[in-house]
Parts: structure tokens; C-alpha cells; sequence
């Protein structure tokens, strides 16, 4: 009965692919900064935690709607982008470890302020939404997920034009296949680089108030997210948006009929053992480009 | 070269006098076998990510294991010696195992190596949640164990300095300046990340034993924690990598600065040190025996890393 073709290819698959949504709105930011900087921002993580905060904290001060907050958490994300660019990213070497190591020391000074303020209670966003859903034949749909999903998929889709069709979008993937060349045919890769830094944070911000409406957060959950950007990153490779969409939703995917058949303790395993046999398989990500970089 | 054999055997003498001069202090060994713990990790991940260049984020699970099979082994009754012992081959297993990894590389490699040991780590935490408790063993105590892990730290140690010294060396330092040539050369990129991620992994898991066997606690959470990988990591980065005296310096300046900012500002202690390492970062990229020796002495290195 628990087999049943309704549960298995639809109620489980329509849970799947809500969570890979989500899953590949957490993760852009990540891919950007990787993508455009060089720089495994370790600290991704605290990020979003802080974009919950944020909403959190602006929907019950302000008692505002927390969907609107979200337009609101933006420019406060945008302002700590900006100052965590201006402090701590500018200026370093070009090694590759050296911004990883930085920022880990990131991930603890924001992990600890946040425990300080806000102490390390667990919390969550209550909408007006939150206990309502729809049926779609014998499928059950919580509408805070479908809405959270289509949020997602419209900010990566109105990123996805941004990036193909104006011209600093073009600029910025130009900086992302070689800096160097970008810089001498003039393109302002420091501006750039800066701005799409305030991008992804503002990114990780939305996705973090997402997040917090469908989850409980509590400051020192950040490297849990961290890591599922880890690997729907290695699944989608450095590429476009389209392939970080697909790798968000193989991972939904896998991790819904992982935990349903291996049980729930092991959702993070299979995870993990996805990443790790399809770097095996393919060392630069699912729909990465082979080769290019050998030298 | 007569100096550096007499700081070494000073060294060697002050580290194995800690527990008489302590007088049973319990604060200080526990401080002193820490510290040899860390030091050794330190000295270990120095051989895949100083010598070789490969950024192992998945040191941690050299670690875990070699606690865990520790627990298990006393578990089933054979002396912690030897479930030492154990831990540190089962750690080289882990390491042959991860050969197909050794493919993957820079970011991919990190990525990779970061995700097996929080899959372990995940596992195991669905078989024990928590914990194995380890019965001690007449004879072998707090003391003991320092001085077990102190002669660690000293075959660390001595190992570093012999593979300085070594052909090796050169092999492992020729892939982590450019692989590729490397290769063209006729250096096996393959076999030499083996042979480093092996002599890695069997101190980490030998370490990863005789921490378990202190603890005589073995919760997976705690044993596979990032934290044994990030802490090394930062101990060498901190003293420079791909040199004996690096992890030495970084670990003593590492845990002196936690230390200190743990006795004297409790509260905040995470984001004043998270600070420190921002500002190392920042100020020091190449760590800080590097940067004082530039200084110093104006020589640069042609490849910074």
C-alpha cells in the first residue's frame, strides 16, 4: 500500500522537486562568487542563516506579512555584502586557499555574533500560509512550499536573463571564463567582482528567508547549508543556471527516494554518495565543461 | 646545523618533562596532550596540503576512524595498544580507499574529500547516536597516554624532516607546483598522492586512537568533527606550509591565542578569535614564517601557494 504509484511517483516526486527549487536558490550564491571571484565562500552558510534572521526579525518588529519582508531583507543583505566585501575580500591574494581560510574565519565571526544576539534558540516563521494546502488530484501540496519554489525559480530565472541578455550580465561571464583577458578588453573586473559579490549575498538573503518560513533555523545551522550547496555545485559544475536548477533538483530527487527507502537517517548520506560517485564518474560536475582548464 | 639538532633535542627534553614538572597537575597534561594531539594532526596534513598542494578538507575522517575502531577494538576486549594500533591501519585502509579522489582537483578535490567525511560521519551516527563508551585499562592512564602521544608527535616529526630531506619531497612538491609537468617527467601524480595521503592518514588515525582512548568517550559527532580538519589546516597556514617548523610555530601560536582568549573573554571568545584569523589571513597570506623570513631577508618565492 505504502508503494502505491500515487505516494511513489507523486505526492514523494512533488516533494522532491519543491525541495530541489529551493535546494538550487540556496546554492547560486555560492556558484556566483565560486564562478566570478575564485573564492569556496566557506561561510555560505552563515549567509543564509543571516537572510533568516533578517526576515525574521523584520516581519515582527515591522508585524509585516513575511513574504513582503523578504523585499526588505534584501538591501540588508546587499548592505552586509558590501561591508563584509569591502573588510575581508578585497585586496587578498589570488592564492586558493588563502579566501577559503578567510573565510572560515568569517564563518566564526558571524556564527558568533548571531549566537550573541539572537542566542541559539532554535526559531521559525509562522505565515498566514503556513498550515493551508491544495490537493492536485491524490496529491497533497503545502502552499508555502509551492509558493517558496516559485520564488526560486522566478529569481533564478530573472538572473539567468540578467546574465545572458544585458551587458554587465555578459561582463560578469566574461570574468568568470578569464579575468585577465576580461580586464584588458577593459571590462571593470574589480566593480564587477564586488557587485557580484552584494549579488550573492543578497541571493543567499532571499533564500535564507525562504528557508526559515518551511524550517526551524538556529544560528549554527549554517554549514548544514553549506554543504548541500557543496554538492548541488559539484553536481550543476561551474556552468549556467539551467544546470544549478537541474543539480537542485536531482539532489531534491535523490535525497526524497534516498530517505524513503534507506530511511530518514540517512537523506544526508545519499547526499553525499551522490556527490562523491558522480565526481568519480565525472570530475568536473554533471553538466560541467570537460578539459578546459588542464594547465 | 648543530643548532637546529640542539633546539631539537631541547624541544624533545621540555616535551617529555611536562608531566613531572606538572606534579600531577591534571589542567596542564590535559593541556600538553592537546596540544601533541593537534600538533601531530598539523604535521600530518601538512604532508598532503603543504608538500603536495592537495587541499584534504576530509582530514577529519582519518581521525574518526581511528577513535572509532579504537572503541570498538577495546570494545571487544584487546588492549587499547594495540586498538591504537588498529585505528592507525584502519586509517591507511581509509586512505588506499580514496584513491579514485585523488583524481579530482583543486576545488573538486576539496569538495570531495570534505563530503566523504561528513558522509562517514553521517552513517556512523545512524549506527551508534551515541557514542561507544571505552573501558580503561589498568596501567595506562592520563600520563601514559601523554607520553604516547608526545612520541607521536616526535615521529611526526622526525618523518617530516626525513621526507624534507628525501627524493620524495621533490615529487611532492613538483605536483603541487604543476601537476602536469609533473607527469611529463615521469613523477606518478597518482602513486605520490597515495604514498602522502597514506603516511597522513597513519598518524591522524593513530592520533585519532590515542584521543579516543583518553577521552574513554567515542561520539561520532565529536570525533569526525570538521574541527579535526579546520584546526590543522589553520596551524599550518598560519606557520607555512610545506616545512617542519611551520606546523610546530603555527600550532603553538594557534592554541596559545584560543587559549588565551578562552580564559580571558569567555563570551566572545569565537568572534575575537574568527578576527584573528581574518587579520592572519589578510596580512600574512603565505603564514607567518614566511612573512618574516620575506621580511627579513627579502627573498621571495616564485610561486606563492
Amino acid at each position: 500500500m505504502l508503494l502505491a504509484p500515487e505516494i511513489l511517483f507523486g505526492q514523494l516526486l512533488m516533494g522532491a522537486i519543491l525541495l530541489g527549487g529551493i535546494y538550487s536558490l540556496v546554492t547560486i550564491g555560492l556558484a556566483l562568487i565560486f564562478g566570478v571571484m575564485r573564492i569556496l565562500n566557506i561561510a555560505h552558510g552563515e549567509f543564509i542563516i543571516f537572510g533568516a534572521y533578517a526576515t525574521y526579525w523584520i516581519s515582527t518588529l515591522l508585524s509585516l506579512d513575511p513574504l513582503l519582508t523578504i523585499l526588505l531583507t534584501i538591501p540588508v543583505a546587499a548592505l552586509l555584502g558590501y561591508v563584509v566585501n569591502t573588510l575581508l575580500i578585497r585586496g587578498l591574494t589570488k592564492s586558493f586557499d588563502a579566501p577559503i581560510v578567510s573565510s572560515f574565519g568569517l564563518l566564526l565571526i558571524m556564527q558568533a555574533s548571531m549566537l550573541i544576539a539572537w542566542s541559539g534558540d532554535p526559531r521559525s516563521i509562522v505565515t498566514p500560509l503556513t498550515a493551508e494546502s491544495i490537493s492536485l488530484g491524490p496529491v497533497v501540496v503545502p502552499i508555502i512550499r509551492l509558493l517558496a519554489f516559485t520564488v526560486s525559480i522566478i529569481a533564478l530565472t530573472l538572473l539567468h536573463f540578467f546574465l545572458t541578455r544585458t551587458s554587465i550580465g555578459r561582463a560578469i561571464r566574461a570574468i568568470s571564463q578569464d579575468s585577465e583577458s576580461a580586464s584588458t578588453l577593459g571590462i571593470p573586473v574589480q566593480r564587477l567582482q564586488t557587485f557580484t559579490f552584494i549579488l550573492s549575498i543578497c541571493l543567499a538573503g532571499v533564500s535564507g528567508g525562504l528557508v526559515a518560513m518551511l524550517l526551524s533555523f538556529q544560528p549554527t545551522f549554517g554549514p548544514e547549508f553549506l554543504l548541500k550547496s557543496f554538492v548541488v555545485l559539484a553536481l550543476s559544475g561551474v556552468g549556467n543556471i539551467p544546470a544549478v536548477i537541474a543539480g537542485g533538483l536531482v539532489l531534491g530527487i535523490g535525497e526524497s527516494y534516498g530517505s524513503f527507502f534507506l530511511g530518514a537517517g540517512l537523506r544526508n548520506v545519499v547526499a553525499y554518495a551522490m556527490l562523491i560517485l558522480l565526481l568519480l564518474v565525472r570530475p568536473t560536475g554533471l553538466f560541467g565543461r570537460r578539459g578546459v582548464r588542464e594547465v | 646545523m648543530k643548532t637546529r639538532i640542539i633546539i631539537a633535542a631541547v624541544l624533545t627534553i621540555v616535551l617529555l618533562a611536562i608531566p613531572s614538572l606538572a606534579a600531577g597537575n591534571n589542567f596542564i597534561i590535559t593541556l600538553a596532550f592537546l596540544f601533541t594531539i593537534y600538533t601531530t594532526l598539523a604535521l600530518a596534513w601538512n604532508i598532503v596540503g603543504g608538500f603536495t598542494g592537495q587541499l584534504n578538507l576530509g582530514h577529519a575522517a582519518f581521525f574518526g576512524v581511528g577513535a572509532y575502531i579504537l572503541a570498538l577494538s577495546t570494545g571487544a576486549g584487546f588492549h587499547p595498544y594495540l586498538g591504537v594500533a588498529a585505528g592507525g591501519a584502519a586509517a591507511v585502509g581509509l586512505a588506499l580507499l580514496m584513491s579514485p579522489l585523488m583524481r579530482l582537483r583543486g576545488d573538486y578535490f576539496a569538495i570531495g574529500t570534505l563530503s566523504l567525511a561528513e558522509a562517514i560521519k553521517v552513517a556512523i551516527l545512524n549506527i551508534h547516536a551515541y557514542g561507544i563508551r571505552v573501558t580503561p585499562y589498568g596501567g595506562s592512564g592520563r600520563v601514559e597516554n601523554y607520553y604516547l602521544a608526545s612520541g607521536l608527535l616526535i615521529a611526526a616529526a622526525i618523518v617530516t624532516y626525513l621526507i624534507l630531506r628525501s627524493k620524495l619531497k621533490l615529487a611532492l612538491v613538483s605536483i603541487r607546483e604543476n601537476e602536469i609537468l609533473a607527469n611529463a617527467s615521469g613523477v606518478n601524480p597518482l602513486k605520490y598522492k597515495m604514498i602522502a595521503l597514506a603516511l597522513s592518514g597513519v598518524f591522524t588515525g593513530l592520533a585519532g586512537g590515542i584521543y579516543g582512548y583518553n577521552l574513554l568517550y567515542v561520539p561520532a559527532e565529536h570525533v569526525y568533527s570538521i574541527e579535526w580538519t579546520i584546526i590543522p589546516l589553520f596551524m599550518v597556514l598560519i606557520g607555512g606550509r610545506g616545512t617542519l617548523t611551520g606546523p610546530l610555530i603555527g600550532s603553538i601560536i594557534y592554541l596559545g591565542i584560543y587559549y588565551l582568549l578562552q580564559f580571558t573573554i569567555t563570551e566572545i571568545s569565537l568572534l575575537a578569535f574568527g578576527l584573528v584569523v581574518v587579520l592572519i589571513v589578510k596580512f600574512m597570506p603565505q603564514g607567518l614564517i614566511e612573512t618574516l623570513f620575506i621580511k627579513t631577508l627579502g627573498v621571495r618565492r616564485s610561486s606563492i601557494l
